[in-house]
């Protein structure tokens, strides 16, 4: 268990990136706050940074080496290309708007 | 190279930090006299000849003569500090000077207690705080001032307005005021002797050099006033002003993917915006080019073309951002490669202002051991913050280039 207190006079928020099911985690802690410091959040190269710069203190316990959290967020799908992935994904459409489709081109 | 001399902040007594020496028997009534004898003076001497033998002599006649006062080539500053400036050709001469004026100046051998690390000059300009965050100008020669505040109207206690609030429809306000200290701070500029003789050597016009350098002096001063504060002394800050909240974002700019770093920077500034329960929200971001650059160059999506940029800059017209400033000041500000992006409320009556008091006038030259020193006189106030919801600093680490 560890415990820190916020030593300056600003509320610090510290960001822990997603954790598995890829929820947001964050840390909030207000000036002058003591508290418990959640697993996550006490191996978080933000917090071990705060420590160094004498913007908070451990009060209780070590804190664990410096992990980074997992923050990417998932690239969208590229857009079609060729026209192979244009025919590819027209046909991935529903047959009503498929037939609209073939009407509209059908008809020049 | 400068330091800040600590001159006269407690010549008026009251709790010194460790270390500090009063100057006794050199009050802030002689101060004013002084300053207003010395411009008297000035004007009469001005009058009389036209033979430079200081750079301040040089400077005043060059600039001051003839209805030059306008002239809009010096820094506005130095123009309302060249009101009190010396034509002093040797110590003697300004000892007779100031007799006639009947103040006593403080001698050469005073002592000083150097409150800060030399002002390095870095080459980059201060335009993005200095000129981005408004000033508020209090009377200078008080011992304090009044800082203006916000607090909820429900009732709660007397803190600065923050994004915590129960009431999630409405929010009424009420002015407080905390009564704050006003600062005096000597700066200490000194010029040594072989940067004097290098700069004569050269060719160097020794007056605008002197000029420059004394005007990057101010600049540096108040920029890191602003930034940092100063150790020892309860003038609020960027890094400790508490209605700032201060975020620190684990996603490191340059390594994660520019989807990330994209989604990243929006949520901070949604963030802002979205904790004033009123319509009280930051209408200014500040933030580096390390930052922006993260963002250039590359497309957001890969079917758009547009950059990560075009809309981010979209995004916080959305977020009610009106002003985007782009500079080099908050980089570093959380550590080595790590930089501040700051999204503020600035103007009007409830927007950030730095406390100004007496604008920063050169009241003394002398030639010391180490070269010659201007001692410049100010006095200053916070980093006042009426209203805080919102306000934040984010910072980012950025790999290098």
């Amino acid at each position: 268990m560890v415990m820190v207190q916020n030593l300056g006079k600003q509320r610090e928020i510290f960001d822990g990136g997603l954790d598995e099911e890829g929820v947001r985690q964050t840390m909030q802690i207000d000036p002058q706050g003591i508290g418990v410091v959640p697993e996550w959040a006490a191996s978080l190269p933000v917090v071990h940074r705060a420590v160094e710069r004498g913007r908070i203190k451990v009060v209780a316990g070590t804190l664990p080496e410096a992990k980074a959290p997992r923050v990417e967020v998932a690239a969208p799908a590229p857009a079609p290309s060729t026209l192979a992935d244009v025919v590819t994904a027209l046909r991935a459409l529903p047959a009503e708007q498929r037939a609209l489709l073939a009407a509209e081109l059908l008809q020049g | 190279m400068t330091a800040i001399h600590d001159l006269s902040r407690y010549v008026r007594g009251g709790n010194l930090p460790a270390g500090l020496v009063p100057l006794s028997g050199y009050d802030m009534d002689a101060i004013e006299q002084h300053v207003l004898a010395v411009h008297a003076d000035a004007r009469r001497l001005h009058a009389d000849a036209a033979q430079p033998v200081s750079w301040t002599g040089a400077l005043w006649e060059r600039w001051l003569s003839g209805g030059k006062h306008a002239d809009s080539k010096v820094n506005p500053r130095l123009l309302e500090g060249a009101r009190v400036m010396l034509r002093a050709r040797s110590l003697k001469q300004r000892a007779q000077v100031h007799a006639d004026s009947g103040t006593t100046l403080p001698s050469a051998a005073l002592r000083m207690t150097i409150l800060g690390p030399d002002i390095v000059q870095p080459f980059q300009s201060a335009a993005d705080i200095l000129d981005t965050i408004p000033r508020r100008g209090v009377q200078g020669d008080q011992l304090g001032y009044r800082r203006r505040f916000v607090i909820p109207g429900s009732g709660g206690g007397v803190t600065v307005l923050r994004g915590d609030q129960t009431l999630t429809n409405t929010v009424e306000v009420a002015w407080q005021e905390e009564f704050r200290p006003l600062h005096w701070a000597g700066i200490g500029v000194t010029r040594g002797w072989m940067e004097q003789r290098l700069a004569a050597a050269a060719g160097v016009p020794v007056e605008a050099y002197k000029q420059t350098a004394l005007d990057r002096a101010f600049t540096e001063f108040y920029r890191d006033l602003r930034l940092n504060g100063i150790s020892g002394l309860d003038v609020l800050s960027m890094a400790d002003n508490p209605a700032l909240l201060r975020i620190n974002s684990s996603v490191v700019l340059g390594t994660a993917n520019i989807q990330t770093v994209y989604a990243e920077i929006v949520r901070v500034c949604t963030l802002a915006a979205e904790i004033s329960p009123a319509d009280m929200g930051p209408n200014t971001i500040i933030l580096t080019d390390r930052i922006m650059n993260r963002l250039l160059g590359t497309t957001s999506l890969p079917t758009q073309g547009i950059t990560a940029r075009d809309e981010f800059l979209k995004t916080l017209q959305e977020v009610g951002i009106t002003k985007i400033v782009k500079g080099k000041s908050l980089r570093n500000f959380g550590g080595s490669n790590i930089d501040g992006m700051a999204l503020l409320r600035l103007g009007g009556d409830d927007g950030m202002a730095a406390v100004q008091g007496f604008d920063a006038a050169p009241v003394y030259t002398y030639q010391g051991p180490q070269g010659e020193v201007t001692i410049v006189a100010c006095s200053f106030g916070d980093l006042e913050q009426p209203v805080g919801d919102g306000s934040l600093i984010a910072l980012f680490e950025v790999t290098p280039w």
